[in-house]
């Protein structure tokens, strides 16, 4: 079922009227409702892979439970490493198998080796990546004694299967959804205005600008032999803003979904294209798996703590392993080793936490050393995802190489001038609004109310408008 | 709660009440659909030959050329199940029929109108002609079937710029062929071979039933069948899998020879259709149209 559907724009008020009226009185009837609700969401895009959902749920409950009733360190390290190795295992098997057992044997045929690698060619579980990052960071979290096991096993499969979050994010831990789950939630009229906005402004984002973006990006994409320099260029920007709008429109349906539920999610994305260097952006993209990346990962290899050789070696790790949690292809990996390029500089020189506040704060317009530092870091940014979009590397390479050829100088084959109208104002709407959680938090505190549901009506009416081929959301696939 | 509740009310209403008058304003625009429905209910008690099929029969049959009573029901995308469904819900007003004509094309044992990218046509049948064929609820809305930017132009064109939204003669024969790649025989050929190669195994068996149940209501009725495979252009025909098209070819002789009331004809490479005759490679214009419905004529008057 995806946000963008019919299907649940009437899945969604049932759950909530059933939320609010029929089991309010009671949290374990909340928590039970949010369950099958969260199963009958997932099973409706395929019903096989739930079992392979309550599986790895109730292995991590149970290896959560036997780590913390361990009596020595010995059976704790068995129990750690058997959820982990089963939660691994799975990702690998279901993603990563055909990459790995095919690149095997390109390298094998290179020595004069030929063989012929049994591929499984399934289709990937939709979620897998986030739900299995959900169990992993419970299960470390207790392994570290971070925080204890939960006994309840509705409690533990609210918190990772809570179906706003479940296929694409944003990546929760324990430490801050579990206990919102364990409390009594009662409704909240500010709230849940809050929350119907954002999801309005997230479906704004996705249909109207994702879908529009992707129309032009995928016909210079799939195409691109056909296309000038400056063709290239617009397509990478056209890709830039779809992956952006498609996200983070995914990510604040799932805030504002949740928070109709009375239940804050973790920000996703803090106006990254706003950003004035790399480290910057990475602290504005994505942040639920940055961070998770960031503590799980590059912390335990000793962070930025060690000397220079240590400090390059875990920037690389962790961008490469961030670009190959996205899928099972180089050019994932070509995108992080481009990002950790980017980021060492300012890590070496110790300047990747020069910008931590937000840009031009109270102010209308950025300096012109802002202006052109956040121009400069969206340039690379959007150059990096020509990698990200590409289907191979040398699709990657012939398209970047078109794009420095003379033709770069050249009129763009495609300009829907209407549409690059409406993404200019799309970015002033998000300028304008920077300082807030999403662009149009703050509406009520500017606008009269006429003005605001004029608004409001606007942005309906250009989904209902542009609504209808109910584009999948880029991140499902990962 | 009940504040939000009201506000979220008052907000949903309007829209609401637009989408109501868009959907009702939307239904009352006449249609092909519509056009054939009323003809096969209230007009057809005199029709000895009807036609089935999908765009190829649809454009490449034109019933005035037909001696006797005729006409054409097919429709763009209409797969056999819908020839079937066509049948069993108008047979009992065609007292008179006789003849029942079925194009056997390239693709029409492999894909189902469910199937493929025109499956939004399904809702047409299911408001326009009263078919139980579909249980999504969105095949029952013109509002959820389309994009609002499709419907507003379509409210546009019939009630502003009053524009006919009918396409098909009187006789159900379609007249506004509206291809982007029309008259550009090459291409058209290669692109149109490419969409209508899939050798999907279970919609060729839910189709041969489809065929046989036609088939079978047809013998128990006492009337002729013809099935034909329509002519088309060399770039499409080249482009063709042989194996799909063998099975296709095979499948409707095969019927031909178990049922006695059933003959097969194969126009597809029948040299007195030129590149003249066709709108694409795939479609008859009206000069093939009339050519074909002519030979078909005479096919009905032998048998």
């Amino acid at each position: 079922m995806l946000f963008n559907s019919l299907h649940f724009a009437v899945f969604l008020p049932i759950v909530f009227l059933l939320y609010w009226f029929v089991v309010n009185k009671q949290l374990k009837q909340q928590n039970i409702l949010l369950l099958l609700a969260s199963y009958f969401f997932y099973a409706c895009w395929d019903y096989r892979f739930l079992f392979l959902l309550v599986f790895s749920t109730l292995l991590d409950y149970y290896t959560g439970l036997k780590m913390y009733e361990a009596t020595t360190e010995k059976k704790k390290k068995v129990w750690f490493w058997l959820s982990i190795s089963v939660n691994l295992g799975f990702l690998g098997v279901f993603k990563y198998y055909d990459f790995f057992s095919q690149s095997f044997a390109e390298a094998l045929s290179r020595l004069g080796v030929d063989v012929h690698p049994w591929t499984l060619n399934i289709i990937l579980p939709v979620g897998i990546s986030f739900y299995t990052f959900h169990g992993l960071s419970y299960v470390i979290d207790i392994y570290k004694n971070r925080i204890k096991p939960v006994r309840d096993f509705v409690e533990y499969s609210v918190f990772v299967s809570f179906f706003p979050l479940l296929v694409a994010g944003p990546i929760e831990r324990a430490t801050h959804l579990l206990p919102q789950i364990q409390s009594k939630r009662t409704f909240d009229y500010v709230k849940a205005v809050d929350g119907l906005r954002q999801i309005v402004w997230g479906l704004f984002k996705k249909v109207v600008i994702a879908d529009n973006c992707a129309e032009y990006a995928n016909k210079i994409f799939n195409d691109s032999s056909a296309y000038s320099g400056s063709t290239h260029v617009l397509g990478a920007l056209f890709f830039a803003f779809q992956i952006y709008c498609d996200f983070s429109g995914y990510s604040d349906i799932a805030l504002g979904t949740a928070r109709l539920f009375g239940i804050e999610l973790l920000r996703n994305f803090a106006f990254p294209y706003f950003s004035r260097d790399i480290a910057e952006f990475w602290r504005r993209w994505h942040i639920s798996l940055s961070s998770w990346f960031k503590d799980y990962v590059y912390i335990p290899l000793g962070g930025s703590n060690g000397g220079t050789a240590l400090k390059i070696r875990n920037t690389f790790v962790i961008f490469l392993v961030s670009g190959f949690w996205h899928g099972a292809n180089w050019t994932f990996i070509v995108w992080g080793a481009l990002n950790a390029i980017y980021f060492l500089p300012l890590l070496l020189l110790n300047k990747n936490r020069k910008n931590i506040e937000t840009v031009a704060q109270g102010k209308y317009l950025p300096t012109f050393h802002e202006f052109i530092s956040m121009t400069l870091t969206f340039g690379l940014v959007t150059f990096a995802w020509i990698f990200f979009r590409a289907e191979n590397l040398s699709h990657a390479l012939a398209y970047i190489s078109e794009m420095v050829s003379p033709s770069l100088f050249t009129i763009p084959q495609v300009h829907p001038m209407a549409f690059i109208f409406f993404v200019v104002v799309f970015v002033l709407i998000e300028w304008m609004g920077r300082e807030q959680q999403y662009a149009i938090a703050n509406i009520d505190a500017k606008c009269p109310k006429a003005l605001r549901w004029a608004f409001y009506y606007s942005m309906v009416f250009a989904i209902f408008y542009f609504a209808g081929s109910e584009q999948q959301f880029i991140y499902f696939q990962f | 709660m009940k504040k939000f509740l009201v506000y979220l009310g008052f907000f949903v209403l309007p829209i609401i009440v637009l989408g109501v008058v868009l959907e009702v304003l939307l239904r009352n625009i006449p249609n092909d659909y519509t056009y054939k429905d009323h003809y096969l209910t209230r007009q057809a008690v005199g029709v000895e030959v009807l036609f089935l099929g999908s765009s190829h029969a649809y454009y490449g049959i034109n019933p005035v050329y037909i001696q006797r009573p005729a006409f054409n029901a097919s429709y763009i995308s209409q797969s056999l199940n819908y020839d079937e469904a066509i049948l069993k819900k108008y047979g009992s007003q065609l007292p008179s029929l006789k003849y029942i004509v079925v194009p056997i094309s390239y693709f029409t044992l492999f894909t189902t109108i469910e199937n493929n990218s025109e499956s939004w046509r399904v809702k047409n049948y299911v408001m326009y002609c009263g078919m139980k064929t579909s249980r999504s609820w969105m095949d029952h809305s013109e509002l959820f079937s389309n994009t609002l930017k499709v419907n507003i132009q379509r409210i546009q064109s019939y009630y502003i710029q009053h524009k006919e939204n009918r396409s098909c003669s009187d006789l159900g024969w379609g007249m506004d062929y509206n291809s982007s790649i029309k008259n550009n025989l090459e291409e058209s050929g290669t692109f149109a071979a490419e969409r209508h190669t899939v050798m999907d195994t279970a919609c060729y068996r839910q189709n041969r039933n489809s065929l046989h149940s036609i088939l079978t209501y047809a013998e128990q009725r006492n009337i002729k069948v013809i099935l034909y495979t329509l002519p088309a252009y060399r770039s499409y025909v080249e482009k063709l899998n042989k194996e799909q098209l063998a099975t296709t070819i095979e499948t409707a002789k095969q019927f031909a020879h178990d049922y006695k009331n059933v003959e097969y004809v194969n126009f597809m490479n029948n040299p007195s259709f030129q590149q003249r005759d066709f709108f694409d490679a795939d479609h008859l214009n009206e000069i093939g149209a009339e050519k074909l419905t002519r030979k078909i004529d005479s096919l009905i008057n032998k048998m």
